[in-house]
């Protein structure tokens, strides 16, 4: 991703620590942050290849993203960013740091100066056929439940979800207001929870995130 | 497994988006320590990435969160831009002068979202160019992205006697009019500045009108104050509106919108409130267009926690 290329004033700006520049930012990269975090990646140290594993726990992803926004978005990070540079890589590089910073103090005997990260070419492990077959479920009644929502509610969402429209576009679209389609929104989200409980997809049956670990 | 009911709307709502700062970050820190509520909670991150079309990603609800959370706390760190000429803002009198962010920790800023009871972000209606006037170019007004335009614009403070460090603590929404997200306690007091390009007013009678609309549809007025009007400095930038406004004593719970409005009629309070009241934001924003300013969308969203500790007191 080229967020910063030929910009240089919105670079300043970012130094500068410009709360709306940081929101661009953030937007842009809190989703293949994710990804990078629930992927995992390969480290080599001591002569050893090692594999942190990807965090697929949603309540542990929400923990390290704020964490590595955290890191990323300081002033000293902001400062020692290289515009000329991907800023994809630098917030990775900051998240994988992190990731073995966390690994180090559980494997002390490991060394892990100057060790470099191999990249994120380790693939997480497929998933369970049962949690797939779970996936393909909540699919289908999502769109079972879309399908019977009232006309103007399952035109917002058409706007929101196929349409790529922002809250207030997609309202504006049937002539409502940005609260009102916020209001949509979040009814047919509580709906949408209580419809899935109510189908059987309690979180006991649900897929649960893999555990952390780290294998050799 | 299972856990107290109340504790389920209260994650749907902190998933959905209902509930921002505290609310979010108590059924948050519920779902930690709850194992019913944990998987509750994992489920229900599955479920609405499968509804927002973004499998694998956190739900739009939880992402917005941790951005409130991660400028939250830089801001109490001081490692963000301060906000323009915010110490123009006079401090009601009931209320301590702040101390520099830099003397408030990171961690116990981090910390405060649980304590925090408001969370907003601030867009605003603003004037573009004046009738039959060309436009300058950038000017002292606010600078839309890209630096081309200047603008007017509403910035909006809230100012807590006592944060989470026990000192006092003022947070701004901004100058930018982006989704960054303002902190403010119940206890806590508003106050708005505004900017208006000299080459964006109409001489003599440029008027602001702010006002929030609750989650029932109900109105609370800031500016004009009943019987009055409220024109504006042409050409001032981030002039303070005198006094200020108790968040607690004034909104009920919920999710409210404040918005701004700039006119070149002098509106009065009761006309403008029928408005609001029938027709929200957008009659109030034709209302202003009919005069001959231009707007452009839209408002400021701040979550009202009727738990939070209350000061008492009205504007």
């Amino acid at each position: 991703m080229t967020f910063f290329r030929g910009q240089p004033e919105l670079v300043e700006r970012f130094r500068a620590g410009d709360t709306s520049v940081l929101t661009e930012v953030y937007l842009a990269y809190i989703g293949p942050l994710q990804n990078v975090l629930r992927q995992g990646f390969a480290v080599q140290a001591d002569a050893r290849s090692f594999h942190i594993a990807g965090i697929a726990d949603p309540m542990e992803v929400e923990a390290a993203c704020q964490e590595v926004f955290m890191r990323a978005f300081k002033s000293s990070a902001r400062q020692a960013y290289d515009p000329a540079r991907s800023y994809a890589n630098y917030l990775f590089r900051i998240a994988r740091n992190w990731r073995i910073d966390a690994f180090r103090k559980r494997r002390p005997e490991v060394s892990f100066d100057a060790a470099p990260v191999l990249g994120a070419e380790v693939e997480d492990e497929a998933p369970l056929v049962e949690a797939r077959m779970i996936d393909a479920e909540v699919e289908a009644l999502v769109a079972d439940y879309l399908a019977g929502l009232p006309a103007r509610d399952r035109d917002y969402f058409q706007g929101r979800l196929f349409g790529g429209r922002t809250q207030t576009e997609a309202a504006a679209a049937l002539g409502l207001t940005r609260i009102q389609g916020r209001r949509i929104e979040a009814r047919v989200k509580t709906g949408l929870l209580a419809w899935l409980r109510a189908h059987g997809h309690s979180p006991a049956v649900s897929r649960a995130g893999r555990p952390e670990e780290e294998v050799e | 497994m299972s856990c107290e009911p109340h504790w389920l709307a209260r994650i749907d709502a902190a998933l959905v988006g209902e509930h921002g700062g505290a609310l979010y970050a108590e059924a948050r820190a519920h779902a930690e320590g709850c194992a019913a509520c944990a998987a509750t909670w994992r489920a229900a991150c599955g479920h609405l990435a499968a509804l927002e079309r973004r499998p694998g990603r956190l739900p739009e609800a939880v992402e917005a969160a941790v951005l409130g959370r991660v400028l939250d706390a830089l801001s109490a760190s001081g490692d963000l831009a301060p906000a323009p000429n915010a110490e123009v803002v006079p401090v009601p009198a009931k209320v301590t002068a702040p101390s520099p962010p830099s003397s408030r920790r990171r961690a116990g800023a981090v910390g405060s979202m649980v304590g925090a009871a408001a969370v907003a972000s601030i867009t605003f209606i603003a004037l573009r160019t004046p009738p039959e006037t060309a436009h300058p170019g950038p000017s002292e007004g606010f600078q839309a992205r890209g630096g081309e335009t200047p603008r007017a614009g509403f910035q909006v403070f809230c100012v807590e006697p006592r944060g989470a460090s026990g000192e006092p603590v003022v947070r701004s929404s901004g100058a930018s009019g982006l989704a960054a997200p303002l902190q403010c306690d119940a206890s806590g007091r508003l106050q708005f500045t505004y900017s208006v390009p000299q080459d964006l007013a109409q001489a003599g009678d440029t008027a602001v009108h702010l006002f929030a609309t609750g989650p029932e549809g109900q109105v609370v007025w800031y500016w004009p104050r009943a019987g009055q009007v409220t024109p504006v400095e042409a050409g001032g930038r981030n002039v303070p509106l005198p006094g200020s406004f108790d968040v607690g004593a004034l909104h009920g719970a919920g999710r409210w919108r404040i918005t701004g409005v700039f006119s070149y009629t002098l509106g009065d309070r009761e006309t403008l409130d029928a408005l609001a009241r029938s027709g929200g934001e957008a009659a109030v924003a034709a209302w202003a267009a009919r005069s001959g300013a231009p707007v452009e969308g839209a408002g400021l969203w701040m979550d009202i926690d009727p738990t939070a500790r209350r000061t008492g007191g009205a504007e």
